[in-house]
């Protein structure tokens, strides 16, 4: 990616910054579909076996991968750029930032079980 | 002397209004790169403490601060809403009885608080990451501009908390 020049506090490039860029513009084309989604479920436009239906498309399955993707990885950048910010120690911000990619990761392994749950 | 230096040119050149603290000091001062310091003080003290970006008590409150602020803000609370969504879904994607209990739980005073405060947080957070999109590419970089947006996205925000309180109440 945008890698070649010595730029950022790591110098290890641009990498990250565009890595977190390029989820933003994915999230903000799938997530409002999301959130409208939900608005339908919580005000009863939606009954069960409708829901289900469209969650069991095979492209909404994709769609909600690819969600799940950028989030994680928004997240992840998100929450590192205001610890590195905020938590000055290394020695609590690393175990921290440690943490917190586990979680993203476990959170990512549970999403994915429930979107390709009953895959067939 | 080095270090008073860097102040001043971090403080010229304007750098104190970069979103990432010292990225693009190289650009406007190659000689920097003699300097070894780290971000914030890491494990090596002895290197020299560069200011951190948000210093708040620091800083005068402008509209841009208090968008980025407010940004950070809204996607802390947008990550806490992660787990709230897996175990929703897990329910809305279950047995019809775990569908109805999620709707009860949506439509419970707490559940409807926890939609209000993250549906306001993704509305905020969604306008709020377009202008910083709009700012890395160069649009809106000037003074007045970068106020007035920052007005307009923090309207928007207060808004979206007005609007979705009506909706779920």
């Amino acid at each position: 990616m945008v890698s070649g020049a010595r730029y950022g506090t790591a110098h290890n490039g641009l990498n990250e910054w565009y890595l977190q860029r390029v989820s933003a513009v994915v999230l903000a084309m799938l997530l409002p579909l999301l959130f409208a989604l939900l608005m339908d479920v919580y005000s009863g436009g939606l009954t069960q076996m409708e829901l289900l239906s469209l969650l069991d498309h095979f492209a909404v399955r994709l769609l909600h991968t690819l969600l799940m993707l950028a989030l994680l990885t928004h997240a992840y950048l998100g929450i590192r750029v205001i610890v590195e910010d905020y938590v000055h120690r290394a020695g609590v911000r690393i175990p921290l930032m440690t943490l917190w990619l586990v979680t993203a990761l476990s959170a990512g392994i549970w999403w994915l079980s429930i979107i390709w749950a009953w895959a067939g | 002397m080095h270090g008073v230096s860097i102040w001043f040119v971090w403080w010229i050149k304007g750098l104190r209004h970069a979103p990432y603290g010292n990225v693009g000091l190289w650009v406007y001062w190659p000689e920097c790169k003699e300097q070894t310091w780290t971000y914030g003080g890491g494990i090596n003290t002895n290197t020299m403490k560069m200011p951190l970006s948000p210093r708040l008590s620091i800083y005068r409150w402008q509209p841009g601060m208090l968008a980025s602020v407010a940004h950070r803000a809204s996607g802390v609370v947008l990550v806490l809403f992660v787990p709230i969504y897996l175990y929703l879904l897990q329910g809305l994607a279950g047995t019809p009885e775990d569908f109805a209990a999620v709707q009860a739980w949506l439509h419970a005073p707490f559940g409807r608080t926890v939609l209000w405060l993250t549906g306001a947080s993704l509305i905020y957070h969604f306008f709020n990451g377009i202008r910083f999109l709009c700012l890395d590419a160069g649009w809106g970089e000037n003074r007045e501009m970068m106020r007035l947006i920052a007005r307009v996205v923090v309207g928007i925000g207060f808004a979206a908390v007005a609007v979705l309180g009506v909706m779920l109440w």
